[in-house]
C-alpha cells in the first residue's frame, strides 16, 4: 500500500488543485537560530542583511534539510539571498566541482546572483561562476575547468557547456530555477527540460518567484518530489511600499512630453523607464537626447559588452534614468531605483509585479508610473483588481513620494 | 627721445623711493602675516561643533582642491625657477624644455637686455600652437562623433577641452609630461625631496580620486574614463583564477553592513587580511571568555562571602552554619512524564518524517524517467491505468443513462433518473466530462454532481494559457507518456454489468484519492472526500450485491482487462521505439 501511495501519477490532473503554502513550515526570526556557518553569517551581516525576511524565516531551513521547495514572495524582499544563503550553507567547499546550477531567465539577473553569492560568501572565499552568453567560450570552458562551486547562468550557456562537457554535472546536487515562472514558461522549458535531462536523477529542486500562476505550479509534479510550497496570495502580492499612479493621456504623443515634464523627479534618484519593444526603447531615447535630457538604454539587441557597460553604469550611479525593455523586468536590483515608469503597460499582470518590482527594494520606497492612454485603462483597471491594489491618478507632490 | 632731461639725482631719488616703497611692502606684508596669526587667537573661542560643521558644509573635494593646486603651483614654480636661473643646458634638455611653452632661456636673455626684443619670437612656430584652438570656446556643432568636444583635467588639475580624436594624444602627452614631471622630482638632490616624493604621490592619489569624483569632469569624460577602468579590471579578472565579490563590485552603489570588509583584490593580501580578521575575532572571543571567567568567579566569591558572614551570624545566635541549598528533586521526579510523553511525540514524528522521506526517495519524477538507474517509463498501478483509459472515453460514447436505473425500477422515468444520477454517478471521466458542460448552467446545484475526491472542478481543460503554444503541447506530449485511446469493447452490456462497474469505480475512487493524498493522512483525505451528498454501498454489496453475474461474466471482463493492457503495453514500446530513434533519446544525449 505504502509504494503505492508514495507515487503520485505521472497523468494526474492537477488543474483542480488548489495549491496553498504547506503545513508546519518553521519560522525562524533570526539567522542565527537557523544554523549556519559561521563564515556565512559574517558575510550575511557584512552585507547589510540583520534580521530574516519573511521568505527568509521560512524557505531556508527547508533548501538546507534538501527538500524541494517552491518559494514565492513579494519583489524586493531577499528571495535571492534566501536561495544564496542556502545554497551556500549547502556546499562542501572542499570540492572543487559544480555542486549548485543556478538559471535565471536573463545574463544580467545570472551575474547578479553570481555577484551576490560571492558577496554572500565572501568570508568562506566561495567560487561562483556566470555562465552567460554573449562573452567569450574559451574564457567560460577555463574558467569551468578550473573549478566552481557553483555555476549561475542561463539556460542556453548552460545547456552548451554540459554538452562540451566543460561543465561537469555529476556533482550537481541543486538546481535553482529564479523567476520560476519565466523559466518554465514556453520559451524556456524546453531548455530546461534539456539541462535538467542531464543532472542526476533527484536532484533538489527549487523554484524561486514572485509569481507563480497556477500552470506553472501544475507543472512542478514533474520534475520535484513532494514540494514544500511558500506561497503568497496574489491580493498580498503588491508592495505596501510601492505607491502605483497612473497618468491618463489622451494620444500616444503626449506619453513623451508628460516624460519631459517628469524628468526632475527622475533624476531625484535613479529610475527605468519600461517600454514594450525594443525598436520604441530606441526610438524614446533619441527622442530624449534630442531634447537634451540625458538617459540611458538597453535592451536584448544590444552587443553583451554594452549591455555590461551601462548595467555597470546604472549600478554605479553615474546614469540615473534607464530606458529598457522586459529585460530589465525580472530580479534586478539597484538599491536606488525608487521610480519605475510604465511607458507602456506591460504585456501580462506577472510583469506589472515585477516591473514595479524594480523600486522600493528590500524596504525602501518606491513609486510606479503607469502612463495610459484611454483605452489601456481597462487594463490598468484589471490589474488593480486582479491584485487587489490601489493605483490612483497621479499627484502633484508626487516628487515628495520619492 | 625723452623730452625730459634725466639728472643723475632724480633717478637715485627716484631708487631710494622704489627701495622705500619696497620696503614697506615687506614691512606690510610680514605685518600682515602677524596679524593674521594674532587675529586668529580671538578667533579659536569658537561655537561648539563649528569646526564639524564646517567640515560637513565645505566638502573635502574643495579642500583638496586647494591643497592640490597649491603643491601644483608649487611644483611649477621650483620649475620656473629651475628653468630660468639655469642657462647651460644639454641638447637633451633643450629638447626637453620646448615643451614647456615658455622660453625661458629667452626670457632669460630678455630680462639681462630689456630693450632688444627684437627677435625672440624666432621659432615660436617650431612648437605646435595649434593648441589654441583647442581652447577656444567658439566651436561648430559636431558633424561626428569624433569631432565633439571633450573636457579632460591633465595632471596639473587643469581642466581642458579637445576634441574627442583628439583626446587619445592629448592624454599620452600628458601622461609624458607627468612622467618627466614626477622625474625631476626625484632628482632634485635637495632636503626636501623626501616631501616633494611624497607630494607627487599624494598628487597622484587625489588625482585618481578627482578623475571619478571631480565636478569639474564631463559627464561624457567621466564615464569614458570609468569604463576604461573596468576594461582595466577585466582584463585583469582574465588573469585571476579566484575571483571574489570586491573583484566584479565595479564600483556598484551599494550600502553594505556595517561588518563588510573590502577584502583586496590581490589574493595573498586578502588571504593576509582574513588571517588578520581571524586573529582579531579569536582575541576578541578569548578576552570576552576571560571576562565572564572573571565574573563568574567574582560572583561565586561574593557569595562565599556572603554566606560566611551569615554563618557567623548564626555562630554568634548559636544556630548551627547554613547548610548547602537543597537541589531541587521534585521537578526532576515531574519531569520524566513529560519527556516521555515529548519523546513519544517526537519518535512518531520522527517515524512519519522517515516513511515520508522514504516515500519521497522512491518517486520518480517524470522528468527523470530514462536517466541512468531509473527505468525507462512510468509503470501505473491497475487503479491508475484503469483510471487513465476512463477518461481517455469519449463522452458520446457513455452508455445511455437508461441503463443507469436500478434493476427492478420502472422504466424511464424522469424524476426517477434524475434522482439515480444524485445517488449512484461517482465520478468517473465520461460523466464528469459531461457534467463539465453542464455545470456551467447549474452551478448553483451543488449537490447534484458527487466527486469524492476532489473539490469542485472548473473548466480548465482548455482554459486559454496565455503562456503555452503548440510547440509546448507537442512538447509536452513527447516528454510524457501518452496513448491513443483503445477501441472500446463493448461496455453497454447488461445492467448488473454495469452496477459491478460502479462498484470497481468506487473503489478505484477510494484508493485514488489516497494515492493523490499520498502525503497527508488518511483522515485528512477523508476529511476532503464528503464534500457533497455521498452514500456508501450497503455492507452485504459484496455479497448480494448485483454480482450474482459476477462469477459468470468475470471471464469476458477479464479478457477486455488484458486487452486493454495488452493495448497499453504495446502503445508504451512503440513509443519506446520511436523515443530510442528520435534525436532527444536521454542515453543519446549521454553520449554527445
Amino acid at each position: 500500500m505504502s509504494s503505492a501511495k508514495a507515487r503520485t501519477p505521472a497523468f494526474e490532473d492537477l488543474s483542480n488543485v488548489e495549491f496553498e503554502t504547506s503545513e508546519g513550515v518553521e519560522v525562524i526570526d533570526k539567522f542565527k537560530n537557523i544554523g549556519l556557518r559561521e563564515e556565512l553569517m559574517r558575510g550575511i551581516f557584512a552585507y547589510g542583511f540583520e534580521k530574516p525576511s519573511a521568505i527568509q524565516q521560512r524557505a531556508i531551513k527547508p533548501i538546507m534539510k534538501g527538500r524541494d521547495v517552491i518559494a514565492q514572495a513579494q519583489s524586493g524582499t531577499g528571495k535571492t539571498a534566501t536561495f544564496a544563503i542556502s545554497i551556500l550553507q549547502s556546499l562542501d567547499l572542499t570540492m572543487r566541482e559544480t555542486q549548485v546550477l543556478c538559471l535565471s531567465p536573463t545574463r544580467e539577473l545570472a551575474v547578479q546572483i553570481q555577484k551576490v553569492i560571492l558577496a554572500l560568501g565572501d568570508f568562506m572565499n566561495v567560487q561562483c561562476h556566470a555562465c552567460i552568453g554573449g562573452t567569450n567560450l574559451g574564457e567560460d570552458i577555463r574558467k569551468l575547468d578550473y573549478g566552481q562551486h557553483v555555476v549561475s547562468g542561463t539556460p542556453g550557456r548552460v545547456y552548451d557547456m554540459i554538452r562540451r562537457r566543460a561543465l561537469r554535472t555529476r556533482a550537481v546536487k541543486m538546481l535553482v530555477l529564479d523567476e520560476a515562472d519565466e523559466m518554465l514558461n514556453k520559451g524556456f522549458k524546453e531548455q530546461i527540460y534539456d539541462v535538467y535531462r542531464f543532472l542526476p536523477p533527484s536532484t533538489q529542486v527549487v523554484l524561486i518567484s514572485a509569481t507563480l500562476p497556477h500552470e506553472i505550479l501544475e507543472i512542478t509534479s514533474k520534475f520535484m518530489t513532494d514540494p514544500i510550497r511558500i506561497l503568497v496570495k496574489r491580493d498580498e502580492l503588491t508592495l505596501e511600499g510601492i505607491k502605483q499612479f497612473f497618468v491618463a493621456v489622451e494620444r500616444e504623443e503626449w506619453k513623451f512630453d508628460t516624460l519631459c515634464d517628469l524628468y526632475d523627479t527622475l533624476t531625484i534618484t535613479q529610475a527605468v523607464i519600461f517600454c514594450n519593444t525594443k525598436r520604441k526603447v530606441d526610438w524614446l531615447t533619441e527622442k530624449m537626447r534630442e531634447a537634451n535630457f540625458t538617459v540611458s538604454s538597453m535592451h536584448g539587441d544590444m552587443p553583451q559588452k554594452e549591455r555590461d557597460n551601462i548595467m555597470k553604469e546604472f549600478r554605479s550611479g553615474q546614469s540615473r534614468v534607464l530606458i529598457t525593455t522586459d529585460v530589465w523586468a525580472r530580479g534586478i536590483d539597484v538599491q536606488q531605483v525608487s521610480l519605475v515608469i510604465n511607458y507602456d503597460l506591460p504585456n501580462n499582470r506577472e510583469l506589472y509585479i515585477h516591473r514595479i518590482g524594480r523600486s522600493g527594494r528590500f524596504g525602501r520606497k518606491g513609486v510606479a508610473i503607469n502612463f495610459v492612454k484611454s483605452d489601456d485603462i481597462r487594463i490598468l483597471r484589471d490589474i488593480e483588481q486582479y491584485y487587489s491594489t490601489q493605483i490612483d491618478e497621479m499627484p502633484m507632490n508626487v516628487a515628495d513620494l520619492i | 627721445m625723452s623730452t625730459y632731461k634725466i639728472s643723475k639725482s632724480s633717478l637715485l631719488s627716484l631708487k631710494a623711493e622704489i627701495n622705500r616703497k619696497q620696503e614697506e611692502l615687506n614691512k606690510a606684508k610680514l605685518q600682515n602675516k602677524i596679524k593674521k596669526a594674532q587675529l586668529k587667537k580671538p578667533l579659536e573661542i569658537k561655537n561648539k561643533d563649528v569646526e564639524q560643521r564646517k567640515a560637513q558644509d565645505g566638502n573635502e573635494e574643495d579642500v583638496n582642491l586647494l591643497e592640490k593646486s597649491r603643491i601644483a603651483l608649487e611644483l611649477k614654480t621650483k620649475l620656473y625657477d629651475k628653468l630660468s636661473k639655469r642657462s647651460n643646458f644639454t641638447d637633451e634638455e633643450i629638447e626637453h624644455n620646448r615643451r614647456f611653452l615658455v622660453r625661458f632661456d629667452k626670457k632669460n636673455v630678455r630680462r639681462n637686455d630689456s630693450l632688444s626684443d627684437s627677435d625672440n619670437e624666432v621659432d615660436v612656430n617650431k612648437y605646435p600652437s595649434d593648441e589654441e584652438e583647442h581652447f577656444s570656446d567658439e566651436y561648430e556643432p559636431a558633424k561626428n562623433p569624433d569631432e565633439e568636444w571633450v573636457e579632460y583635467t591633465d595632471c596639473l588639475g587643469r581642466t581642458r577641452k579637445c576634441m574627442r580624436k583628439d583626446l587619445e594624444f592629448l592624454k599620452s602627452k600628458d601622461a609624458d609630461l607627468r612622467e618627466t614631471l614626477d622625474k625631476t622630482e626625484n632628482k632634485d638632490d635637495s632636503p626636501e625631496k623626501e616631501i616633494s616624493v611624497k607630494n607627487t604621490e599624494n598628487q597622484e592619489k587625489l588625482e585618481s580620486e578627482f578623475n571619478e569624483e571631480s565636478e569639474l569632469l564631463s559627464n561624457d569624460m567621466r564615464r569614458e574614463l570609468l569604463r576604461q577602468q573596468w576594461e582595466k579590471e577585466e582584463e585583469e579578472l582574465k588573469k585571476k583564477n579566484d575571483i571574489h565579490y570586491q573583484d566584479i563590485l565595479f564600483n556598484e552603489a551599494r550600502m553594505h553592513g556595517v561588518g563588510y570588509y573590502g577584502f583586496s583584490k590581490d589574493e595573498e593580501q586578502r588571504a593576509k587580511q582574513q588571517e588578520a580578521l581571524k586573529n582579531l575575532r579569536e582575541e576578541t572571543e578569548q578576552k570576552q571568555k576571560r571576562a565572564e571567567e572573571l565574573r563568574n568567579l567574582r560572583e561565586k566569591q561574593l557569595a562565599a562571602r556572603a554566606k560566611a558572614a551569615r554563618n557567623r551570624k548564626r555562630a554568634r545566635m548559636g544556630l548551627p552554619p547554613e547548610e548547602d541549598e537543597p537541589e531541587i528533586v521534585q521537578q526532576s521526579e515531574e519531569k520524566p512524564d513529560e519527556e516521555k510523553e515529548t519523546e513519544k511525540q517526537k519518535e512518531m514524528e520522527q517515524k512519519k518524517e522517515q516513511e515520508k522521506e522514504a516515500a519521497r526517495k522512491r518517486h520518480i519524477r517524470p522528468w527523470d524517467m530514462g536517466k541512468e538507474g531509473v527505468r525507462e517509463h512510468y509503470e501505473c498501478s491497475q487503479d491508475e491505468w484503469n483510471e487513465k483509459k476512463r477518461k481517455e472515453r469519449p463522452a458520446e460514447f457513455a452508455p445511455p443513462s437508461s441503463y443507469h436505473r436500478p434493476y427492478g425500477s420502472e422504466p424511464r422515468d424522469k424524476d426517477n433518473t434524475l434522482e439515480l444520477n444524485k445517488t449512484l454517478y461517482f465520478s468517473t471521466k465520461k460523466l464528469k466530462k459531461k457534467n463539465d458542460c453542464e455545470n456551467q448552467n447549474r452551478k448553483d446545484n451543488e449537490t447534484f454532481f458527487v466527486d469524492t475526491s476532489k473539490p469542485p472542478p472548473t473548466i480548465r481543460k482548455h482554459h486559454i494559457n496565455p503562456y503555452k503554444t503548440k510547440e509546448t503541447v507537442s512538447y509536452e506530449q513527447t516528454s510524457t507518456v501518452k496513448s491513443k485511446p483503445i477501441p472500446i469493447v463493448n461496455e453497454c452490456e447488461d445492467f448488473d454489468e454495469v452496477q459491478d462497474r460502479l462498484f470497481d469505480d468506487y473503489k478505484t475512487m477510494r484508493q485514488n484519492s489516497k494515492s493523490t493524498d499520498s502525503f497527508e493522512s488518511d483522515s485528512e483525505s477523508e476529511s476532503r472526500r464528503g464534500k457533497g451528498i455521498e452514500i456508501s454501498p450497503p455492507p452485504t454489496f459484496d455479497y448480494y450485491g448485483p454480482s450474482d453475474t459476477k462469477r459468470t461474466k468475470c471471464s469476458s471482463r477479464k479478457v477486455n482487462l488484458e486487452d486493454s493492457i495488452a493495448a497499453g503495453l504495446k502503445f508504451l514500446r512503440q513509443q519506446v521505439e520511436k523515443k530510442n530513434t528520435s534525436s532527444k533519446h536521454p542515453s543519446e544525449m549521454f553520449l554527445l
